[in-house]
């Protein structure tokens, strides 16, 4: 086999076109040449490094009077995505439910902080003296709930306070928090 | 209000039309390239008002064809000009000293490599292993595209590879090519 006949097998074997009657020729061509051998390792790890360049997001073309506006297709993360979202309002659907999930994660905790209040051991009574059911009792009990509420109150607020990207959640519950 | 001629007319929708139809393309050559966002879309404006410029004169038969070479040509630039400002700022270092390349490599030093390699390719040999590699073009469609014989498309194929190879393979180990 001829050197130019090698190149249009290794051509077609490259790029994913050598059809099944040509396989046999084209291995049998490596075989008797190892030279070829290590030219087609390296062409084929020439072709994994360039697939490994980041593949581009999806860009959408937009007309704003007589201007037409490149801007990344909404909802496009994946390099593969083509379809472009069907729901042409985007985005904001996506912030409303994150601020309903941050309410309602609010008002749970909210209910699970009361259902701990409650379970609380009775409260002391000191002899003479009226308890104010808002003046905290320094009983152990109740000191070791207190703090064990406040340090889950605040383990949470902390931990979104870490997490700049969910600042509505933290803002909520921080809110909530204040609001006790 | 002026009145535009027909051929006016024509003109600007095929230069809009153009733009509309391969911008996403003209983005995804420049960004395999640059591999930033806002540089892919400075390539973009550069290579449409170059498209403009060329309608004015003569359009030429196959759109994606001409955008993707002078897209490319476009990054290549960009690449070499941004390589220089690095060059100038960053200290020297002795190419020994330096870990191997394939070893955990940036994709910035991956991009800069890759596209030193394909400024040493001619146009046609450029274009024709974007269309392949990034496209997913058959010969048969790039040759069509390009105007040239199928065989021509894949001996021009092998040897972009080839070259390519050549300028990247010092820095593979062995366990690279196995």
């Amino acid at each position: 086999m001829n050197r130019e006949m090698f190149e249009r097998l290794l051509a077609e074997a490259l790029g994913n076109e050598l059809s099944s009657a040509n396989l046999a020729a084209f291995e049998a061509c490596l075989a008797d040449h190892p030279e070829w051998q290590h030219e087609y390792r390296a062409a084929i790890k020439t072709l994994r490094v360039l697939a490994e360049l980041d593949a581009p997001r999806q860009v959408e073309v937009r007309r704003s009077g007589d201007t037409l506006v490149i801007a990344p297709q909404q909802g496009s993360r994946h390099p593969t995505a083509t379809v472009a979202r069907s729901n042409p309002l985007g985005g904001w659907h996506r912030y409303a439910a994150v601020i309903l999930i941050a309410f309602t994660a609010g008002y749970a905790l909210h209910g699970a902080l009361l259902v701990k209040e409650a379970a609380r051991p009775p409260q002391a009574f000191v002899a003479g003296k009226p308890q104010d059911h808002t003046t905290p009792i320094a009983t152990p009990n109740r000191k070791a709930e207190s703090r064990h509420v406040e340090s889950f109150r605040d383990a949470v607020i902390h931990a979104h306070r870490r997490k700049p990207s969910r600042s509505g959640l933290a803002t909520c519950l921080i809110a909530m928090a204040k609001s006790h | 209000m002026a009145i535009k001629s027909i051929e006016t007319r024509r003109d600007e929708a095929s230069v809009a039309g153009a733009f509309e139809a391969h911008t996403n393309e003209v983005y995804g050559w420049a960004y395999r390239l640059l591999g930033r966002h806002h540089e892919s879309l400075d390539v973009v404006q550069d290579v449409f008002l170059k498209w403009i410029g060329q309608c004015e004169s003569e359009t030429p038969d196959h759109a994606r064809g001409w955008l993707r070479g002078v897209t490319i040509n476009r990054a290549i630039d960009v690449i070499r000009q941004r390589r220089k400002i690095n060059e100038a700022s960053e200290s020297t270092a002795p190419m020994a000293a330096r870990a191997p390349r394939f070893a955990g490599v940036e994709h910035d030093e991956l991009r800069r490599d890759v596209a030193a390699a394909m400024g040493t390719l001619t146009d046609i040999q450029r274009s024709i292993l974007v269309a392949k590699v990034y496209d997913g073009m058959t010969f048969a469609k790039i040759s069509e595209e390009l105007g040239v014989a199928v065989s021509t498309v894949k001996t021009h194929y092998v040897r972009a590879i080839g070259r390519i190879s050549a300028k990247l393979q010092p820095q593979w180990t062995r366990e690279d090519l196995s």
